[in-house]
């Protein structure tokens, strides 16, 4: 089994990015989407964090399936969403089992697919994100 | 009435015990004296420890004659203790007193006299490793950065500054080849500066009293600042120490044509060749969680937003930053620029960057400090553990 744990999001959300008088960033953008998802995740019966501001790393939150976390983090590249996913399982002496972490990135996939706000999902391996490739429709595969 | 030889010994106790108690508080106020000064003197000079210790004694004697500098005062030490300027022996010169006759006295004043030394030594050993780590940092990220060349005007990168220094010594070395008796007397010169610096035996005791008070005082802080280099030598004291040494890094001047060059708009480049100023690389990211067996919960922000496991250099630009940040984290993919500045994207991938692998990333996402600290032969374990569960596939 092969997990690609980013996606490209292609998405219709307002631009979220807050800066001050001045033009500085105070608060970058992804919050709207990041949201967007973390609902999609509580609707699909996950416990989701609520996202935190991680200044350029965009916005991150935590979804807990099956007793196992998965971190999750949105960051605004002007015209493209990036969500970024890890599995923090823990340390386990029967070695690590991905299949919670799996089905959590399978169903948010067709969920994202069913939302009108989202027209493109490319799902990536980390050190293809922003290739000029296409993505992979899914985010696993075997 | 004459005195007996009992009474004579008796007396002359009382008077040792009394020059003991003398020198121990003439020693004490020349180390309060020494540690203020060395506060002071952080910002202008380093020398006057011994200096000032001296003042101190000398406050209590009539002005002296000047008297030859005595051999331990002279030349150059193993630490940053810089040798005074006044003679040992000139001190108390005028008043020739039982003080200076009793040799008895001046052994017991020297022994305290060298004890509050080497309490002073280690002060400003610590003082310099913290100067050299807060220097050094700056210096030793833009060492550690292979793209510091690229990034700095011709040669003024950190290699270059290095290279200087370096080649100073490579002149030195092929002198010594060529002529290994150079090479021979300096190492015979150094070793016996260094006893004369160290070893009160080495040197001949002060003809006075406060002279040999402050002979002692200045070897035993020559010697506690060495004790403190070796002592901390696994932390990273003598390093960073070092690293202070190279001298202060000159900031790199980066314009906006670079970011123009790679594609940006004007105003968007101009942005980028800012100063960054926002909350840097989390060598252990911010995301991860303690064990369980830890109590669980993020990282304290002590550390976590702490100068050991943030990398923010110092002047970096605000593109050149994003570049390392790109590099060094594998969860950095890019970022938009304000709208002020027309939103454009800025994405490493898209400029051709890569990122390191994990031990690259180890390497240079450590900050300086903390590379210091531990020898830069790793990062934190907190940061591998991340790196070695972080890939799925």
């Amino acid at each position: 089994m092969m997990i690609r744990p980013c996606a490209e999001l292609y998405a219709d959300f307002p631009d979220d990015q807050i800066e001050d008088e001045d033009g500085e960033i105070v608060q970058f953008g992804g919050r709207g989407v990041a949201e967007a998802i973390a609902a999609i995740l509580e609707r699909l019966g996950y416990v989701v964090s609520p996202p935190e501001h991680q200044h350029e790393h965009g916005w991150d939150f935590e979804v807990t399936s099956q007793g196992k976390r998965v971190w999750m983090q949105v960051s605004d590249l002007a015209d493209v969403f990036i969500l970024a996913t890890e599995h923090r399982p823990g340390f386990s002496l029967f070695g690590r089992d991905n299949r919670p972490y799996a089905e959590v990135l399978t169903r948010l996939n067709a969920e994202l697919g069913n939302d009108p706000r989202f027209h493109k999902v490319w799902w990536r391996l980390r050190n293809d994100v922003m290739a000029e490739t296409p993505g992979a429709s899914e985010p696993v595969s075997t | 009435m004459q005195e007996s030889i009992a009474e004579f010994m008796e007396r002359r106790r009382r008077e040792v015990e009394q020059l003991s108690r003398d020198a121990a508080a003439a020693a004490f106020g020349a180390y309060k004296s020494a540690v203020r000064a060395r506060e002071r003197l952080i910002l202008s000079a380093t020398d006057g420890i011994a200096q000032h210790s001296s003042r101190f004694i000398a406050d209590k004697r009539p002005e002296p004659r000047l008297q030859p500098p005595h051999p331990a005062a002279k030349g150059v030490r193993p630490t940053t203790v810089k040798p005074t300027q006044r003679a040992y022996g000139q001190i108390g010169q005028t008043q020739s007193n039982s003080l200076d006759r009793n040799d008895r006295a001046k052994a017991v004043g020297a022994d305290v006299a060298r004890v509050a030394g080497n309490a002073a030594g280690l002060v400003t050993g610590a003082a310099n490793a913290a100067e050299g780590l807060v220097d050094g940092a700056i210096f030793l990220s833009r060492l550690a950065d292979p793209h510091d060349a690229w990034k700095s005007p011709q040669g003024q990168s950190a290699a270059d500054q290095l290279f200087n220094v370096g080649r100073g010594a490579v002149d030195y070395t092929s002198k010594a080849i060529a002529d290994p008796s150079i090479l021979a007397r300096e190492v015979r010169s150094k070793a016996h500066q260094m006893r004369l610096d160290l070893d009160p035996t080495a040197t001949p005791a002060a003809p006075t009293f406060s002279g040999e008070l402050e002979r002692n005082f200045t070897i035993g802080q020559n010697q506690g600042e060495l004790a403190f280099d070796v002592g901390s030598l696994a932390v990273g004291g003598p390093l960073a120490k070092g690293a202070g040494k190279l001298g202060a890094a000159s900031r790199a001047t980066v314009g906006p044509e670079k970011y123009v060059a790679q594609g940006f708009s004007p105003t968007g480049a101009a942005y980028l060749s800012e100063t960054y100023v926002g909350m840097g690389h989390h060598n252990a990211p911010r995301r991860y969680r303690l064990p369980e067996i830890l109590g669980g919960g993020p990282l304290p922000p002590a550390f976590s937003d702490g100068p050991f496991n943030v990398l923010k250099p110092e002047g970096m630009t605000r593109g050149d930053f994003y570049r390392l940040h790109f590099e060094v984290d594998d969860h950095f993919y890019g970022a938009k620029l304000p709208a002020r500045v027309g939103g454009e994207r800025w994405s490493g991938k898209r400029l051709g960057f890569e990122k390191h692998d994990t031990l690259g990333r180890l390497w240079h996402g450590t900050p300086a400090p903390m590379k210091a600290r531990i020898g830069g032969s790793s990062a934190s374990a907190s940061g591998l553990m991340h790196d070695l569960d972080g890939e799925e596939q």
